[in-house]
């Protein structure tokens, strides 16, 4: 008992200690510790405090440094603890590290697209802080998605997890969909004018239907689309209740209708077509009828007429009365007389000359393209300002342009109205700038930014230079990192006076102009958070991260990071984020003595983690496709009629399956192996690709190693089949003090093929089908060299392209024919008439020679040079230019070749139906392919051939060339070809038909042979055709 | 025997005893020497981000006693503090964008106000605020300072002159509804109905109650639709019971 009341004693003596607490207020702070959120995240903010060491510890500064911390976003709770120590105490602020969102992910349901939706609609945006009301707020926002997409049973799973070694959390959100509701009872009130069964179909709300996200818009729009086919524009539909069944899953509709009354739009004075109407008139498309529709409606029928010749014509339109069914909206139009625009012209411009203004006017004399010009008020008005543009952009702030349309004195002009229209220009004087200064730059150099700008001292004044520096400078600073920078550009005009009797006068029309900048906080780089790698290795993509630790947060080094991780393929997402992007601009506090003025907040000094977050693409991917292919036959242009077709002269048709297998992400670097194999009776192929296009990590070069086998049919004489593998390394010039410009590529390679000419397919003299149908072995290297100026590659307006490629077979390779084949391309365009007409123009010379024993200086059939087709000679028809077997007649190929092909391509006609898409070409090809290079240039002036009625009628075997045996029959002259090409442009290029007449085409015997090689039947004397048509996808080059 | 089995107790216990004595004593030495630390401030409340701390609690406590209604010994509860902060916390974080008030009129107003506290506050009264004494003495026993009230009177005029500027404009109290207050409010808190003042003599007077009505009418709402639009995050829990009140001061 006395022992227990000791002890009982003693805790409450050592309680009544403990019930002491000292004052700490006003002793001195010896140290300051951070924990929770540790002091190497807080810097530089740590020496910014209002609490200090070795200061008294003051209640206010406690509070206020509180605050200061606070503010950086980065506590999710903070305390201030003190604890003495010797001479005085030490303070530690302690609180735990918000956590910030990282990856989140949907799963669940079987819609891919449905997941990525709800993902995107959480609201949780990477980087930004994690909150137990945002995950709330986020399931309630898909809840309610899901629901919109018919699933009403949908539960939602969140599971969050920390990622380690950081402040973020991952959130997974896995749905269980249940069913998808459907289309249940359908309800509506007032006057819909249709039974309940027509609304259904009307609305496509089928009993039973599924229902999406689309359902119920998707209705009302059909049903206003209903209406409006009976002109019914003012018809209201409201969805006005939606339930749903639990027990059945469905939901019930009720609309209310009130389809209005038919709105009747009569045009009188002229005739324009129901459809033109409905396009020209805006009630169609509103839906409804009103004032500033109706008027508008005036100017669309104006202009519209207008551009068809009645200059002068004037609508008006008569209110219609709104309580009559049907409303009836008349429109009057005044057509007045058919007018051409004779002239146009421009006077008072000094600065500017006609021909430069000229080029911005949409009002045109009459030409061939357009019989009566091209005018209307609307293109008057904007004529006049773009013009106006022009002249402020260069200085004239006070310009005047009226436009005047008279009937021109040009007697005898027929039976329309000559017009003239003439823009009367008053430019004014013309402003310039003073000075130009820049005031608030304190963390550059103001002649630093000055440099960068377009504006100066001396040169006229313009907005939109103005406009462009202001931009520049924004560019610039956010590029450094001063995300809230703003500048305010101010123009004062300066008044001339004399300020005193020796001061020079201000010169007249002269403005001061001052770019005033607020550069706001620059952000700096704290650290950079790569997530989602898996497969891939981090050394590959990091030359692809163009900032660092330490560098201005710039959103472009941003942007670029994540152009440059997408360039790899090896990602299907790249997010960028800031963790805690934004902090309060300002903190309130009660403590100082204007609570009206927030302070400063330091913490937006705060340098700031940059998160990239990856998710990487699946590393397999498999492509498949069904396909059918064509082959148009040669048996009734070359086979003579005792003969019988062969397989490859016959047409045929086969399906064809195509697979493809691509595995990306090879060896967790940015290297690809593809299979690809493509079947059909015509034609099989498979190849092996390794594709590596970044070669030691430089963006200019880029590997490949291929092999495969191919069986193919590329010219009508022969079936060839080709063993090839191949090492290949393009050079491009992307950097910046390359030697040549990015125009320029150059592929290097080394090629090996083995080649066989199928024996039962090749048409050629008996005796020469042994040695053409021995496989063949061709090896060695090859350059080409590209140079791309064209301004687009699938219509180009300017421009050239060149195409040179070098091949050189050696036995060196273990080639077994050995022969150097060049092979140069050139095409140019030009335009003219602003950019409506272009000519174009591409000439091909190829060479091959070949060299080595009489064994290796036969060029293979698939080595030799071929012309002829839609995208060369288009006197003839695929690869059928050029010296034929003096027996078979099928054309063998050659060892020169030159094509010129010239082409004028004129501007779309406005065509009913077709509107603008359809243009029309006028081409002329010349050229052929000979049986010797050396044999091209004596023949370009030679259009005749020179044997045709002579040796050209008898099959006799003539001089054995590098080409194989010839006959006697001689093919060196220029085949010349013209024809008219229809080009229907689509979004994704021209679709091309082309019919051209062969002026001069060759004709060649033919004489049918038995199997020893002794003819079998009478010669007979074949021409290629005259016409030849193509259709065919792009341009023809 | 009884005197041997307490002497083998003792002889057999006291050992441990004094043992758990030594090492108690020891064991509240060691704490002596190694103080805990001791928590002097903290985030009780985040407003759209703004913490108030309970430093800002404990003196809204404090300055509690400026209230009318209060004394000494009757003080508002905490949470029913926390809950005015979080008021004002979200009414000044509208103040950007409004034109701010005159500098020389609020400190006139704020000189005018500190004097009818120091002559007319019952808590002042009593100890006689109107001498410097009397005032001191006031301070001291409330634990204030002038500066505290000064920073207080002020918030306030400025929360005031805010709330004037926003809502004032767009009230206009008709003639009808002074005619149905005089009639329906006024006149029955007469007995005698001949004593009532006239309605012409009060109806100015009526027009600033009923506009005040109308005035805190739409704060309230505002205040309501701040705080459910805005981000209010109680990190003491036990704070987070507080019903929304739309009472500023």
């Amino acid at each position: 008992m006395v022992a227990l009341l000791l002890i009982s004693t003693l805790f409450h003596h050592c309680t009544t200690l403990r019930a002491q607490q000292p004052t700490y207020f006003g002793q001195t702070v010896t140290a300051i510790q951070f924990t929770g959120v540790t002091a190497d995240q807080l810097v530089p903010l740590t020496t910014s405090l209002v609490i200090k060491t070795g200061a008294p510890l003051l209640a206010t500064d406690l509070s206020t440094s509180i605050r200061q911390l606070f503010a950086t976003g980065l506590y999710q709770d903070l305390e201030a603890l003190v604890t003495p120590a010797p001479g005085g105490v030490l303070v530690n602020f302690h609180g735990q590290p918000r956590r910030f969102i990282g990856r989140v992910t949907v799963s669940g349901i079987k819609n891919a697209f449905l997941n990525d939706q709800l993902a995107q609609s959480s609201g949780l945006d990477v980087g930004t802080r994690f909150t137990d009301s945002k995950l709330a707020r986020a399931i309630e926002v898909m809840q309610t998605q899901l629901v919109s997409n018919g699933y009403h049973q949908a539960t939602i799973k969140p599971l969050v997890t920390p990622a380690p070694g950081s402040s973020l959390l991952n959130l997974a959100f896995d749905i269980h969909a249940g069913p998808q509701a459907r289309i249940g009872r359908i309800t509506f009130t007032g006057d819909a004018g249709m039974t309940l069964e027509e609304l259904r179909h009307a609305a496509h709300l089928r009993q039973g239907a599924l229902i999406d996200h689309d359902t119920k818009s998707r209705a009302l729009a059909s049903l206003l689309n209903e209406y409006r086919k009976e002109y019914r524009l003012e018809a209201e539909i409201k969805l006005v209740a939606d339930e749903y069944d639990a027990a059945t899953n469905q939901e019930n509709l009720s609309f209310s209708i009130n389809r209005g009354p038919v709105v009747r739009v009569l045009v009188n004075g002229a005739k324009p077509s129901d459809m033109r109407i409905r396009r020209l008139i805006p009630v169609f498309e509103e839906g409804s009828v009103d004032e500033d529709l109706l008027m508008e409606g005036n100017r669309a029928l104006r202009d519209y007429y207008q551009r068809r010749g009645y200059f002068n014509a004037k609508v008006e339109h008569k209110q219609p009365a709104t309580d009559t069914d049907p409303v009836v909206i008349s429109y009057t139009v005044h057509l007045g007389q058919r007018s051409r625009v004779a002239e146009v012209k421009l006077a008072g411009n000094h600065y500017f000359d006609t021909e430069t203004l000229k080029e911005r006017l949409n009002v045109h004399a009459a030409d061939a393209f357009n019989r009566e010009g091209i005018y209307s008020q609307a293109l008057l008005n904007s004529d006049v300002a773009s013009m106006r543009a022009l002249y402020q952009n260069n200085g004239f702030s006070n310009v005047l342009i009226t436009p005047s349309t008279t009937e021109a004195d040009i007697p005898d002009y027929g039976k329309q109205v000559p017009l003239k229209v003439v823009y009367n220009i008053s430019e004014g004087p013309i402003q310039r700038i003073a000075s130009v200064t820049i005031e608030g730059a304190q963390q550059f150099k103001p002649g630093a930014l000055t440099e960068m700008l377009n504006t100066a001292p001396g040169q006229p004044l313009s907005p939109q230079n103005l406009a462009s520096d202001r931009d520049e400078l924004i560019s610039y600073y956010l590029d450094k990192g001063f995300a809230q920078v703003n500048v305010d550009v101010l123009d004062v005009p300066i008044k001339p006076d004399v300020a005193a009797a020796d001061a020079k006068p201000a010169p007249a029309n002269t403005h001061q102009i001052t770019f005033r900048i607020h550069e706001g906080h620059q952000l700096f780089v704290r650290n950079i958070q790569l997530t989602g790698l898996h497969y891939t290795r981090p050394a590959t993509i990091a030359r692809a991260i163009t900032f660092k630790a330490g560098d201005p947060l710039s959103r472009t080094a941003m942007a670029t990071t994540q152009k440059n991780l997408y360039d790899f393929a090896l990602f299907s997402q790249v997010e960028m984020a800031v963790i805690n992007p934004t902090p309060t601009d300002y903190f309130s506090n009660t403590t100082v003595a204007e609570p009206d003025q927030p302070l400063y907040n330091p913490a937006f000094e705060l340098p700031r983690t940059v998160l990239i977050q990856t998710t990487e693409a699946n590393r397999w991917s498999f492509t498949y496709g069904l396909g059918f292919e064509v082959s148009t036959g040669t048996c009734g242009v070359i086979a003579s009629s005792s003969s019988s077709c062969p397989a490859n002269g016959r047409t045929g048709a086969s399906p064809r399956v195509l697979l493809d297998i691509t595995r990306l992400n090879f060896f967790g670097r940015e290297q690809s192996v593809s299979l690809r194999g493509t079947y059909g009776l015509l034609e099989q192929k498979v190849n092996l690709l390794y594709d590596t296009p970044r070669f030691f990590s430089s963006p200019d070069f880029s590997f490949s190693i291929s092999g495969g086998y191919a069986n193919t049919q590329d010219v009508t004489t022969y079936v060839a089949s080709r063993l090839d593998a191949g090492i290949r390394l393009s050079q491009r010039f992307l950097q910046p003090g390359d030697l040549l410009n990015r125009s320029n590529t150059f592929v290097y390679e080394l090629a090996f093929r083995r080649e066989k000419v199928d024996s039962s397919s090749i048409q050629v003299e008996t005796l020469e089908i042994p040695l053409l149908s021995s496989a063949v072995r061709v090896s060695g290297l090859g350059f080409s060299w590209i140079h791309d100026t064209r301004d687009t590659p699938l219509d180009s307006h300017r421009g050239t392209y060149t195409n040179a490629q070098e091949f050189f077979s050696h036995q060196y390779f273990g080639a077994q024919a050995q022969f150097n084949r060049l092979d140069l391309s050139n095409s140019s365009f030009y335009s003219f008439d602003h950019d409506r007409l272009v000519i174009a123009r591409n000439t091909r010379y190829a060479d091959a020679r070949s060299f080595g024993s009489s064994s290796e200086q036969l060029i293979p059939l698939p080595e030799r040079l071929y012309a002829g087709g839609p995208n060369s000679h288009r006197g003839f028809g695929v690869n059928t230019a050029g010296p034929r077997d003096p027996f078979t007649g099928y054309p063998i190929g050659g060892a020169g070749a030159f094509v010129n092909s010239t082409e004028l391509r004129l501007p779309p006609p406005t065509l009913p139906f077709l509107s603008n898409s359809l243009s029309f070409v006028l081409f002329h090809d010349m050229g052929n392919v000979f049986a010797n290079a050396s044999d091209i240039w004596q023949s370009v002036l030679r259009t005749a051939q020179p044997n045709r009625n002579t040796a050209c009628r008898t099959s006799v075997n003539g001089p054995f060339t590098s080409i194989g045996q010839q006959g006697t029959c001689n093919f060196n002259f220029f085949n010349h070809a013209a024809g008219l090409g229809l080009r229907y442009h689509t979004p994704v290029g021209p679709v091309r038909f082309d019919l051209s007449y062969n002026l001069n085409p060759p004709v060649y015997p033919v004489t049918p042979q038995d199997k020893f090689g002794n003819p079998s039947g009478p010669t007979t004397v074949n021409q290629a055709p005259h016409f030849n048509f193509f259709f065919s996808l792009g341009q023809s080059f | 025997m009884r005197t041997t089995a307490h002497h083998r107790f003792f002889a057999h216990s006291l050992p441990a005893l004094v043992l758990a004595f030594l090492a108690t004593a020891a064991a509240h030495a060691q704490s002596a020497s190694s103080p805990e630390a001791t928590v002097l401030d903290r985030v009780l409340v985040v407003v759209n981000q703004q913490p108030i701390l309970q430093s800002d609690l404990d003196r809204e406590l404090r300055l509690s006693i400026l209230d009318p209604n209060m004394d000494f010994a009757h003080r508002p509860a905490p949470t029913e503090a926390l809950d005015r902060l979080i008021s004002r916390a979200l009414i000044k974080q509208q103040f950007a964008g409004q034109p701010p008030m005159d500098k020389k009129k609020l400190q006139l107003d704020v000189d005018q106000r500190m004097q009818e506290l120091r002559t007319e506050l019952p808590a002042c009264v009593r100890l006689n605020c109107k001498t410097d004494s009397g005032w001191q003495s006031f301070l001291t026993e409330s634990h204030i300072t002038t500066s505290e009230i000064d920073i207080f009177i002020r918030e306030q005029l400025l929360i005031l002159d805010f709330i004037e500027k926003r809502f004032r404009p767009g009230i206009h109290i008709e003639p009808e509804q002074i005619e149905d207050y005089y009639k329906k409010t006024l006149l029955p808190q007469y007995s005698n109905a001949a004593t009532a003042p006239t309605l012409d003599a009060v109806s100015g007077r009526i027009a600033e109650v009923l506009l005040e009505q109308e005035v805190n009418l739409l704060l309230e709402d505002w205040l309501t639709t701040l705080r459910k639009e805005g981000e209010l995050e109680f990190l003491d829990r036990s704070f987070e019971s507080s019903a929304p009140q739309a009472g500023a001061k």
